[in-house]
């Protein structure tokens, strides 16, 4: 077996899975090689980062919530378990055969919503409940079956989504963030876009823009507020956006995954979250570019990564309505040249934010 | 005890850790909420069937793994609420933590990075090293979980680790600086 080089078995090793003969053979190989051996104190270190993360609690209602989900499963259930369901099933697989047979049956009628969220949003037919009423009606050829879930005393709500409807776009007023002349250090021109291409190769930069390529710090395991605490009120919206310069930056290892995903946006709310995001990204390069000043009561914060996983995003237009903000954007591959991490977006208190895809 | 009654004491005893496992895997409280909920719901449609032939924690996380690849292959569309704990009802409200200024800072951005460096393996090693690295499972139980052989969950390990060291690393040292 090949010692050098062998990943697997640094792993295995760190799990001290190798048997003793195996284990000797590696260690006495990572003595002498140095590359092995500092491949296994990268991945140990790596390992001890991840198992120092602290585990998440969850939400005090969360357990309430699952026993009360699966109650209302257990009354919107169709066919409950046990020996009533198979009678049940039974008296339905007669049914249908007849009907079959018959002929009053076209192919299109045939539709079960199981499910409240397998439930079409324009369903002819309403959402099932065990101990729902059924009716069926004959008009000319065609036979209907409607099960009617509201006539059941405690039928649960089922949740409604609102489709996105765009309304005409809220006024914009756009704006950049300007670099001090005397930081105009080199990492100053990392935010900028204002690098040559001699100063791109620097370790330094490198992970600077490493740290672009990730979101910041700033949470956006996010919190739905509650309605009546935000105003809503009328005012234009403003946005400001960092401008994309002409000159190129060293494009940041890939960390994207393999699935077609949207940008990782981040919404602040609140002066604390955008003074830490803005502080977090200024020591992340090195600047101390003045705070922006957002007026929190009426406005918030939308940050779309200009790139992320190997795609570039450019924000087209933010649509208001009622009560959510689309934030409609354009995708490609990334380009050189690389615009700046993150494009800010300056908009009206809303409960909800919404990223919506153009083509 | 009954089935219900059993199930009840299922969810209270499991849920912290089903929770856990599904924010890692998604990376996002809402969406870790959501998979959580639909795992104990095919739990429980699948309570009666289960024998016990594994330990409840490997039944639960194999649910949960699936329900999260399901997540993966439907989620196209997300919407985003805010971060604001001063308004929020506690209803979503993350686990809360010491508002000590710096040191709490630097440690949940670490905790950030990680969670983001994660996020970007593919998904099967992913899953993987939560469930070694951050969970403590044995290789047999992550085999169980992920229903896959026992070689591809050493394979996979030996490389989710090295991608990870690659990617954790260089934000760590520009942390510590």
């Amino acid at each position: 077996m090949n010692i050098h080089n062998n990943t697997e078995l640094l792993s295995l090793y760190m799990d001290g899975k190798l048997d003793k003969g195996l284990a000797g053979k590696l260690e006495a190989h990572m003595k002498i090689c140095r590359e092995c051996r500092e491949t296994f104190q990268k991945m140990a270190q790596a390992r001890c980062y991840i198992s120092t993360v602290e585990p998440v609690e969850p939400t005090l209602n969360l357990e309430k919530e699952i026993l009360e989900n699966i109650h209302s499963e257990r009354n919107l259930s169709l066919f409950p378990s046990g020996k009533f369901s198979l009678a049940l099933g039974a008296l339905a697989a007669v049914l249908f055969v007849s009907l079959l047979f018959t002929g009053k049956f076209k192919k299109e009628d045939i539709r079960l919503a199981m499910t409240p969220e397998e439930t079409p949003m324009e369903e002819e037919y309403k959402s099932v409940d065990s101990g729902a009423t059924t009716e069926q009606t004959e008009k000319g050829d065609d036979v209907k079956i409607t099960i009617d879930r509201d006539k059941t005393p405690d039928a649960p709500e089922i949740p409604h989504q609102e489709p996105v409807l765009l309304a005409k776009s809220a006024p914009t007023v756009s704006g950049k963030f300007e670099v001090p002349a005397d930081k105009a250090s080199v990492n100053s021109k990392i935010m900028a876009g204002q690098l040559d291409e001699s100063e791109m190769e620097t370790p330094e930069l490198k992970k600077a823009e490493e740290i672009n390529e990730m979101e910041s710090p700033v949470s956006r395991e996010l919190i739905k507020p509650p309605e009546k605490t935000r105003k809503e009120k009328s005012s234009s919206l403003m946005e400001i956006r960092s401008e994309r310069q002409d000159k190129p930056l060293p494009s940041a290892a890939s960390v994207g995954t393999d699935f077609d995903k949207l940008p990782s946006a981040i919404v602040i709310r609140d002066n604390k979250d955008w003074n830490r995001i803005w502080m977090t990204q200024n020591a992340a390069q090195n600047l101390s570019l003045k705070l922006p000043e957002v007026d929190f009561s009426r406005k918030m914060v939308v940050a779309i990564p200009s790139r992320e996983a190997g795609r570039e995003y450019s924000v087209v237009n933010t649509v208001e309505e009622k009560d959510r903000i689309v934030i409609q954007f354009k995708e490609q591959s990334l380009q050189k040249p690389v615009p700046p991490p993150y494009q800010i977006n300056v908009v009206n208190q809303k409960p909800t934010v919404e990223l919506q895809k153009l083509d | 005890m009954d089935k219900k009654s059993e199930f009840q004491y299922m969810v209270k005893a499991e849920m912290p850790k089903v929770y856990n496992l599904a924010y890692r895997l998604c990376g996002d409280f809402h969406q870790a909420k959501d998979i959580t909920q639909e795992t104990f719901l095919k739990a429980y449609q699948s309570f009666e069937k289960f024998e016990g032939r594994s330990q409840m924690f490997t039944y639960l996380y194999r649910i949960t793994c699936n329900v999260w690849k399901n997540t993966l292959r439907k989620k196209r569309f997300k919407t985003f609420t805010s971060y604001s704990p001063e308004n929020s009802s506690g209803e979503f409200d993350p686990p809360a933590r010491d508002p000590s200024p710096y040191d709490e800072m630097q440690r949940s951005d670490r905790c950030r990075i990680v969670q983001k460096c994660l996020d970007s393996l593919p998904p099967a090693e992913k899953a993987i090293i939560i469930l070694r690295d951050m969970e403590d499972r044995s290789y047999e139980e992550i085999s169980s979980i992920l229903n896959c052989r026992l070689g591809t969950v050493k394979s996979r390990l030996a490389r989710a680790r090295k991608s990870l060291a690659d990617r954790v690393l260089p934000f760590m040292e520009v942390m510590e600086k």
